[in-house]
């Protein structure tokens, strides 16, 4: 599956952007991108459920539920 | 981190703060003068003359940059903004003419607004093109612009 981030622009000049088919640590690249096509400073960030999945042998995510609960 | 954002860019304009707080004031004043006061992040972006020029254009403002900031003449009363205040600003205006003076001040709003949410989508497009990142706008109709970074 193909990966993105998906960013939203409002009237207000406030920004929201959200990694699309990203599991685990590989949402963690948001950031980094984000700073290198804007500048403007993080003022809230959150985990979204797909940062607690893994992928498993067939490739598909599967939730982490140990990580989760750490 | 995570994977979910919010992100204020740098000089965000909050002008319709400003506009809001100066038209509250108003009511309150019973002398020949009206003074309006507030205070805010001002919009840094605003002294850019590229910006000032799209965005005031039409508008009964003539501006002028200063030493201090800005400052605003508008055909009712001078406009001093000032970052050196940390975003307060005061203006003066004849009663008779504040009402005007303020709806042209929330004129000014809507259009940075608008302005300043399309500059930040073409920074967005441009610094992507650069950087040979695949970005495309996706429609939308409701205020709202919709990027979409393809990351490989």
């Amino acid at each position: 599956m193909k990966k993105f981030i998906d960013i939203e622009i409002h009237p207000d000049g406030r920004i929201h952007a959200e990694t699309v088919n990203m599991i685990g640590e590989e949402c963690l690249i948001a950031p980094e991108i984000l700073a290198a096509l804007v500048k403007a400073e993080i003022v809230d960030s959150r985990y979204l459920p797909n940062y607690y999945q893994t992928e498993n042998t067939n490739g598909l995510a599967q939730e982490n539920v140990q990580r989760q609960e750490s | 981190m995570s994977s979910g954002l919010e992100l204020i860019p740098l000089g965000i304009a909050l002008v319709g703060m400003l506009s809001q707080s100066a038209r509250a004031r108003y009511n309150d004043l019973e002398n020949n003068q009206v003074s309006a006061e507030a205070s805010a992040t001002l919009p840094t972006r605003m002294v850019d003359p590229h910006i000032l020029d799209d965005t005031l254009g039409g508008l009964p403002f003539t501006v002028e940059k200063t030493p201090t900031g800005l400052s605003i003449a508008l055909s009712t009363g001078v406009l001093h903004l000032d970052p050196s205040t940390g975003g307060n600003f005061h203006a003066t205006f004849n009663r008779e003419t504040a009402e005007e003076a303020l709806d042209a001040l929330q004129q000014m709003e809507s259009r940075y607004s608008q302005l300043f949410q399309r500059s930040l989508a073409e920074q967005f497009l441009s610094n992507a093109q650069t950087a040979g990142m695949p970005i495309q706008q996706v429609d939308s109709n409701d205020g709202v612009i919709r990027l979409r970074v393809t990351v490989s």
